[in-house]
């Protein structure tokens, strides 16, 4: 191989003007990480809607009804009025007005059955009105809910910038819940589910929140500071004899208003493996399309041929130029997001990290660069090839997860089961576009936000090498077979 | 000089070699002329010549260099010329030229003189700046040629240049053909014109499905041109008296009511005057084939009858 030919392609290739536009668009994105490093602040959303409860007996459907202002203070005097429409013509209605606690109790004579309810509260000048169906037999003397939750946040009395969380709960028969206790857990990457009753944790594992004496009781978790926003905290109820009755989780963001600074390397993942993970194969197919698959099926290639290169050296250089520049562009990509970060979060990346995440995003351009030289030699004309490139971006950039998902329930796996979460692992090794993802997962020992131990999965640095190297180099190697032994 | 070397090119092997063991050479200071018909294996041999194409078997020798194994070295002594030039359609014609200069070596400076000193050689002055696609089929041939002069290259491969051409373009073909050939340059012309193969060419070979059939030299040819060429001669009516005579001027056969004389050497229009001042009436006298073209079909015909 004559390297000065081959140097001057080289050159001419990487300054050709599609290359030249497809690095400066990937630089361009990396700004896009800009919004990402923004501080979160959380907004609560609040209801004028009483909470109620109700339990059933053998002869009547009871309803505990609690009114209050948005810090869950009982509010005296809202009048609640209810009324059961059974499948037939009956109608079942009573209507109560809080008392200075907030609470109203309304009894409705109805026996077991499916009924329409619809519940009017009236305070003030204001009025709410909700209505929905309530099946029959619930178990008798359980209290059910139907509108409220058990759990929900209120925002603080003191400090607006927080929430609390309120409980409104009873025990069997409508009676105050004695005995039950609240207990939370602070979580950054909680394990994988599925959870028993929403709540990965034991009783010992949590820490207590306190004990419930009345129906309604406001709680003030203590949430530590300077936790990133895809922090989870778990509540669970427990009853006396240490049941897990029933549990919720929460996002910190749902109880905390104070701007939350992401984290530098959690904002960097994100940008990486989702936004420009996305658009690197995008630019590696355009750019090995524009710099040698149109040249190659229109023909134009062979006036480059027919010069004093080699075909190996045509190929070398139009596929090392192609892939140096995204590469660099890629870099420089990673630098530019990793000077934001620091400008703007104060932390830059951790070293080996930006070193993982720009060997990742070579691979996936070397990987698709080197598919799309190869299908340059196995298709006919640039209309296929353009064709088969955006199938290919399509189904490994946004069908893959649905596919691997429908594979996983054709195995029997179901969403969030071991299964599926091996299943999409595994598919990230066939898919140089989730090759990013591998890494993530690998790095963060967490996927999709839950917390795991890669090496269970088969996620293993050797494996992600060896992989990398696969799909680095076996695309390159079949193209230039085709490019130097076949017309 | 270049060689051709048992070069066999199979595309399918359904379909069997379009070339098979095609060899020849041509040798500096010789146009050597490349005949055949339509899917004769031409362009094939061409494009493995020049190195675009890999041959199945068989090796070129471009100036001793192997086109396959030593093929920069070989390239830098080829100049090509396709039938359908096929360059970047959206680059100007002396950026284009600038950037093929490139890689023969030359820095910014000098590619951009010698290319638009090239462009100019070939009539292309003041048309430098238009984009490729632009250009006419006879203006992408000059930009073609003056691409293949970049190196001024030993060895010359003219792939159906003078297909389109208007009749200057083809003159300045010709022209530019007969300046190489005196300054020694190795020529490959091959063409479906045959009578400016049969003015150009000191050698003449003729390709026939796939394979080398025959290779005549100018005097071979001048030879086979001395022994007359065909006229279609149809008369009135067709009597013994005539073909008596016609058979005196050279061989004759009948179809239908014409007569076809050939080995005929001598004036057409003298024929006719004879023939009329014998009382034939002559509706028509026209030359059917001459030199070349008689060849070539005698050639076709020998080697595969069914034509």
């Amino acid at each position: 191989m004559m390297i000065r030919p081959f140097l001057y392609d080289f050159r001419r290739t990487i300054t050709s003007k599609s290359v030249l536009i497809l690095t400066g668009i990937i630089l361009l994105i990396s700004l896009a990480i800009i919004p990402f490093t923004a501080p979160v602040v959380s907004s609560f959303g609040g209801s004028s809607s009483p909470d109620i409860l109700y339990y059933r007996d053998p002869g009547a459907y009871h309803f505990i009804v609690f009114s209050s202002d948005q810090y869950s203070q009982p509010v005296q005097g809202t009048e609640i009025s209810m009324k059961l429409s059974g499948t037939q013509t009956q109608t079942y209605a009573n209507s109560s007005t809080t008392n200075s606690a907030g609470y109203a109790f309304i009894t409705l004579s109805a026996p077991n059955g499916t009924y329409y309810w619809t519940v009017n509260a009236t305070r003030g000048g204001s009025s709410s009105s909700l209505s929905t169906y309530l099946y029959s037999s619930p178990p008798i003397g359980q209290p059910q809910f139907q509108y409220t939750s058990w759990i929900s946040t209120v925002q603080d009395r003191a400090n607006a910038s927080k929430s609390d969380v309120r409980t409104f709960y009873a025990g069997l028969y409508g009676a105050k819940p004695l005995g039950y206790s609240i207990r939370y857990k602070v979580a950054a990457t909680p394990p994988l589910p599925p959870y028993k009753d929403d709540t990965p944790y034991t009783e010992g594992q949590m820490d207590l929140l306190g004990n419930l004496t009345d129906y309604r009781q406001v709680f003030d978790p203590a949430i530590p500071n300077g936790l990133s926003e895809t922090t989870r905290v778990y509540f669970e109820l427990f009853a006396s004899n240490g049941t897990a009755v029933s549990g919720r989780q929460m996002f910190v963001t749902d109880l905390r208003h104070q701007q939350f600074r992401p984290e530098a390397t959690n904002v960097a993942s994100f940008f990486f493996s989702t936004i420009l993970s996305f658009f690197m194969p995008l630019a590696a197919i355009l750019g090995a399309y524009s710099s040698y698959g149109k040249d190659r099926l229109t023909g134009v290639l062979e006036s480059v041929l027919a010069r004093p290169i080699s075909r190996r050296g045509l190929a070398i250089s139009r596929f090392l130029s192609t892939l140096t520049a995204l590469a660099v562009a890629a870099i420089a990509s990673v630098g530019i997001v990793d000077l934001l970060l620091n400008q703007v979060l104060g932390s830059a990346l951790p070293q080996d990290y930006a070193l993982a995440i720009i060997s990742g995003l070579v691979v996936e351009v070397a990987a698709f660069t080197g598919l799309i030289f190869l299908l340059s030699h196995l298709v006919k004309s640039t209309g296929v090839l353009l064709g088969i490139s955006i199938v290919l971006f399509v189904v490994l950039d946004f069908f893959w997860g649905l596919i691997v998902f429908l594979l996983t329930l054709l195995l029997g796996g179901t969403s969030g089961s071991a299964v599926a979460v091996e299943a999409t692992l595994v598919s990230y090794y066939a898919n140089p576009a989730q090759f990013l993802q591998l890494i993530n997962v690998y790095v963060f020992q967490s996927s999709s936000g839950f917390a795991l131990q890669s090496s269970n999965y088969g996620v293993t640095l050797p494996a992600i090498i060896l992989d990398g190297l696969l799909w680095t180099i076996l695309p390159f190697l079949a193209f230039m077979y085709l490019a130097v032994k076949r017309d | 000089m270049f060689e051709i070397k048992a070069a066999t090119k199979v595309f399918s092997a359904k379909q069997g070699p379009a070339i098979s063991s095609v060899s020849f050479d041509v040798r500096n200071g010789e146009i050597v002329g490349f005949v055949g018909l339509n899917g004769a294996g031409k362009t094939t041999t061409i494009r493995i010549a020049v190195g675009v194409s890999l041959p199945t078997s068989g090796t070129v020798l471009i100036d001793g260099h192997d086109i396959t194994q030593e093929k920069p070295e070989a390239s830098k002594s080829i100049g090509w010329v396709p039938e359908i030039p096929n360059f970047e359609p959206n680059a100007k014609a002396w950026k284009l030229m600038r950037y093929l200069a490139g890689f023969y070596g030359m820095d910014g400076r000098e590619a951009t003189k010698e290319s638009k000193e090239l462009l100019a050689s070939v009539g292309l002055s003041g048309f430098e700046n238009r984009k490729f696609r632009t250009y006419s089929q006879g203006m992408k041939k000059r930009f073609a040629l003056a691409a293949s002069m970049l190196s001024n290259p030993q060895n010359f491969l003219f792939d159906e240049v003078l297909n389109g051409l208007d009749p200057e373009g083809i003159q300045f073909f010709r022209q530019l053909m007969m300046g190489q050939k005196k300054v020694k340059k190795a020529i490959l012309l091959s063409s479906h014109i045959l009578t400016e193969v049969e003015n150009l060419a000191d050698r003449v070979i003729f390709i026939h499905k796939g394979k080398v059939v025959k290779t005549t030299t100018r005097d071979e040819l001048a030879s086979y041109a001395s022994k007359g060429t065909t006229l279609r001669i149809q008369l009135q009516s067709v009597t013994d008296e005539a073909v008596s005579y016609l058979k005196t001027l050279g061989k004759v056969q009948l179809d239908g009511n014409a007569i076809v004389l050939s080995d005929f050497q001598g004036d057409s229009a003298q024929v006719n005057s004879e023939l009329v001042k014998r009382g034939f009436q002559v509706r028509e006298i026209k030359h059917e084939r001459t030199g070349l073209e008689e060849y070539f079909f005698d050639i076709i015909r020998s080697t595969d009858p069914a034509k």
